[in-house]
Order: structure tokens, then C-alpha cells, then sequence
């Protein structure tokens, strides 16, 4: 690995000064030399990959050492390269100033090369030593954040498959939770650039975008006959109602009651999403009735996805609709009451999200104006 | 005089330059001769002349660093006490220095 760093600089006026440690290094490095600080500064861009170390002295016309110095540290050199001051003032003042700035070492002058020499080198070598670790450390890194998201990935989608499994029973197509998920994601992402009052970040949006996947967990508690019950009987009574209104409640007690799982980022908004996405922005919804923002914003954004897919999709109790409909319907008010700057955001993804989503898998007799 | 007499006479510890040098005799040889060319000496006395403290100071500060490379102790040191009296504001003192600096630089030339 030492093949890399082949080169030292020597910046310094003095002509006898760079010929001693030219002298003194010649035979490890190939010597690069400047006489003053901008013509030091002039070699870096082509050479700063190979270098080893640079001599530098303080009191030089142009652009004096401490000059060179700060330059350095803009470039972000200074950490990769050792720079050694040159100086016959070894005063305190200016040795002490000469730390701050950056340099690793002091050669006072004159010099004693033997000396010199071994403390050069020995510092060379630790430097080299750190940048390579530094090298393979970030490539340990990046190994491991590959398989920390391949792991991820992984997890979430056995998640996704037992979410599904678990409204087996009343998912007619298998694919409502991704729909939803999707759905979710696409109305999150134009809310943060539309409103970023509503404070999405990228990670924020992702979170929630799983923790929609666990929406309708709590239908496990509702009985099939509830669940399931045919068209063909009419509507659920009320008392029927109030049962299946039950799986929001249902849903978010099971999700608190996993100790473990309480302590996750996930969780609080696994929790609001099962509990509060059937919450109506009039405060006319279930369980709580809360209105406007005191609905949590993933509760609400999971709310008018799970619509938008039930009015598009076909279920027991309807055809599909043409999603012109849909649209219709939603800001008509027809489908639940909503959070305007939501419907907003829901107007312009709304024929992007069809597109991408739908789309594909209907065929024009699915539909019913 | 042949180099090595008038090293001598200059008082230069060759030994130990050589070892400065890296053991390049070639290389001190040319620069011990090179210093009569120094511009450095020159500068010093036009500075004198026009009483520029600073510029007294940069050109005995080279001078001294240069010196202390070649092996030239005398001159050295007296360059050394020249740029201290100067930065200790010890006019008199440099005035006094400052000759003799001059003196010795023109001798080993």
C-alpha cells in the first residue's frame, strides 16, 4: 500500500533548505519543491493523492506557511497528510499557533537529519497505517449497511405476508395492504413537499408506509359472520357495526400489549394508524371521535388511501369504480371527511397512483360509471 | 587557499554539516561556496543602510537560518542575538550587533 504515497513536498524560500531535506528524503520519495506557498499550493491538485508528507516553512513572501496551512484544511488535506513545520523561530508562540493550524510535527532548525529523518518517517508510517484503516473500515461499512438493509428488507416483507394472512379472510384480491402501502407512501411524499409544516422526513414517510401494513390488524377479533357477511343478507345492523368497529380498539390494544415491540420507532405509529384510520376530519368518526389534526397525520393519510383503494377496487359489496369516480367521490365527501390540504395532495397523485398501481391489472369491463 | 584551509579558518565543524547533508560532500561543498552569492547578505546591508527594522529583522532571520545549516557558528549566533534584539525592541543593542554581523558575513565570504 505504500506504492500509493510516493512524494513529499517541500515548500520554503530558501533554497539551501530544500536541498538538505531534498538530500535526506531523496531516495524514499520523489521530492517535489516550491519556494513560496502559492507555488506549493499550484502542485497539490495533481500530486495530493500521492503524498506522503509536506515540509513547510512559516516566513515565506506571497503566501507565508500559515496561509498554506488553512488552504490545506479547506481542501480537507490535513488529515490524510502530515505536514511538518520548518522553522528556526521554535519560540513557543510560534510552535503553539503552528498545532492549532494543524501540523503534526516541529523541525527546528538547523537541522539534525538523523533525527529528522526518523521522526519523518515514523510519522509517514502512522499516517499511512490510519488512512488505510480508515479505508477498509468504510468498506466494512458499507458491506454492513448492505446486508442491514438486505435484512430489513426481508423482515418487512414476511411482516407484509402475514398481514396479509391475517385479512385472508376479507381481502378478496391479496394485494389491499400493498395497494394501501403504496398509497400511503405517494400521499406522504407530496404532503412534505406541499406542506412541509407536517414535518415528513424521508425516514418518517418510510416508517409510516410499513406501519400501514398493520391498518386492519385487528379484524382478527372480528367474527366471520361479521366479517364475511354475505351481500345477500343486506347491510350490518347496528349492533353488527359497532362490533366491526370494534377492530380498531382490537388492533391497537394487541399492538400495545407486545412489550417489545413498544419500544420500537414503528410502534407509535403502528398504533395510531390501527387506531384512529376510521377517524372522520368533521369529528364524526370511530373510536375516539377526533377532529381535524388532533387525528394523527399517518392515521389520516392511511384513511384516505384505504378508501381510494376500496372505491377502485372490487369488493363483495361493490363493483369497482372508475377512478374519475373516486376522485369524485372523495372530495365530494361521500367517502368520509378529510383534511383539506390532504385532498390537495390526494387530487394531484391521484391519476399518477392509478397509473402506477391499477392500471395494469383491469381491463376496461371491470368498470362501473 | 584550498576549501578545506578556508572551512577551517571559518571555524565550520564539517563533520557535522556533513552529517546534515545526509553525507552528500558534493552538496556542502557547492553550497559552503555558494554562500558568497547569497543575496541574503546583501539584503541585510541595504536594510541597515536604510534603517528598515523589519526588513533588518527577515533578512538576519535568514541569514541565521541559513548560517546554522552551513556549520557557521559565529555568524550564527550573531544573527541569532541581532534578530532577538530587534524583536525585544533593543535598538541600541542591534545597532551595536549589526556591524559586527555584517563584518563576519563579508569574512566568510
Amino acid at each position: 500500500m505504500a506504492e500509493s504515497l510516493k512524494k513529499i513536498l517541500i515548500i520554503d524560500d530558501v533554497e539551501l533548505n530544500r536541498a538538505l531535506l531534498r538530500e535526506a528524503f531523496c531516495k524514499n520519495f520523489e521530492v517535489l519543491e516550491a519556494e513560496n506557498g502559492y507555488k506549493g499550493l499550484e502542485q497539490l491538485p495533481q500530486n495530493a493523492s500521492q503524498l506522503a508528507a509536506i515540509f513547510l516553512d512559516i516566513i515565506m513572501p506571497e503566501l507565508d506557511g500559515f496561509g498554506v496551512l488553512q488552504e490545506l484544511e479547506n481542501h480537507e488535506l490535513l488529515r490524510k497528510v502530515p505536514v511538518f513545520l520548518i522553522t528556526t523561530e521554535a519560540s513557543d508562540y510560534v510552535v503553539e499557533r503552528a498545532y492549532k493550524y494543524g501540523v503534526v510535527d516541529v523541525i527546528p532548525k538547523p537541522f539534525n537529519m538523523q533525527i529528522i529523518h526518523r521522526r519523518v518517517m515514523n510519522i509517514i508510517e502512522l499516517y499511512n497505517n490510519r488512512n488505510q484503516l480508515e479505508m477498509l473500515f468504510n468498506q466494512q461499512m458499507h458491506v454492513l449497511s448492505d446486508q442491514d438493509f438486505k435484512l430489513q428488507e426481508n423482515l418487512w416483507a414476511i411482516i407484509e405476508v402475514l398481514s396479509t394472512a391475517a385479512e385472508y379472510r376479507s381481502d378478496e384480491t391479496g394485494h389491499h395492504i400493498e395497494r394501501v402501502k403504496n398509497i400511503t407512501n405517494e400521499l406522504l411524499r407530496s404532503l412534505s413537499v406541499n406542506h412541509p409544516e407536517y414535518d415528513l422526513s424521508d425516514s418518517k414517510i418510510e416508517l409510516i408506509s410499513q406501519a400501514s401494513i398493520l391498518h386492519d390488524i385487528g379484524k382478527i377479533h372480528i367474527p366471520d359472520r361479521i366479517l364475511n357477511k354475505p351481500a345477500s343478507e343486506g347491510r350490518l345492523t347496528s349492533e353488527e357495526f359497532e362490533i366491526m368497529k370494534t377492530h380498531t380498539t382490537a388492533g391497537c390494544e394487541m399492538l400495545a400489549s407486545m412489550k417489545g415491540f413498544k419500544n420500537s420507532r414503528i410502534y407509535e405509529y403502528c398504533y395510531a394508524i390501527c387506531r384512529s384510520h376510521h377517524e372522520r376530519w368533521d369529528g364524526k368518526g370511530y373510536p375516539d371521535g377526533l377532529t381535524g389534526n388532533q387525528i394523527p397525520i399517518a392515521a389520516q393519510v392511511v384513511s384516505v388511501a384505504d378508501v381510494y383503494d376500496a372505491l377502485i377496487s372490487k369488493r363483495v359489496y361493490k363493483p369497482a369504480f372508475t377512478f374519475e369516480t373516486a376522485v369524485k367521490m372523495i372530495n365530494g365527501g361521500e367517502c368520509g371527511a378529510f383534511n383539506p390540504d390532504l385532498i390537495e395532495c390526494f387530487n394531484q397523485t391521484a391519476s399518477k397512483i392509478y397509473d402506477k398501481y391499477y392500471k395494469k391489472e383491469f381491463d376496461s369491463n371491470t368498470f362501473v360509471k | 587557499m584550498t576549501f578545506d584551509e578556508a572551512t577551517d579558518k571559518i571555524g565550520v565543524d564539517k563533520e557535522e554539516t556533513l552529517r546534515r547533508f545526509s553525507g552528500n560532500t558534493e552538496l556542502m561543498e557547492r553550497f559552503i561556496k555558494k554562500f558568497p552569492e547569497d543575496t541574503t547578505f546583501n539584503e541585510l546591508q541595504e536594510a541597515l543602510k536604510a534603517k528598515n527594522w523589519t526588513d533588518i529583522e527577515n533578512t538576519a532571520h535568514t541569514l541565521k537560518g541559513v548560517s546554522g545549516n552551513l556549520g557557521f557558528h559565529e555568524l550564527y549566533t550573531l544573527s541569532a542575538a541581532l534578530v532577538t534584539a530587534i524583536r525585544e525592541k533593543n535598538y541600541t543593542e542591534a545597532d551595536k550587533l549589526s556591524p559586527q554581523t555584517v563584518d563576519t558575513a563579508a569574512e566568510k565570504s
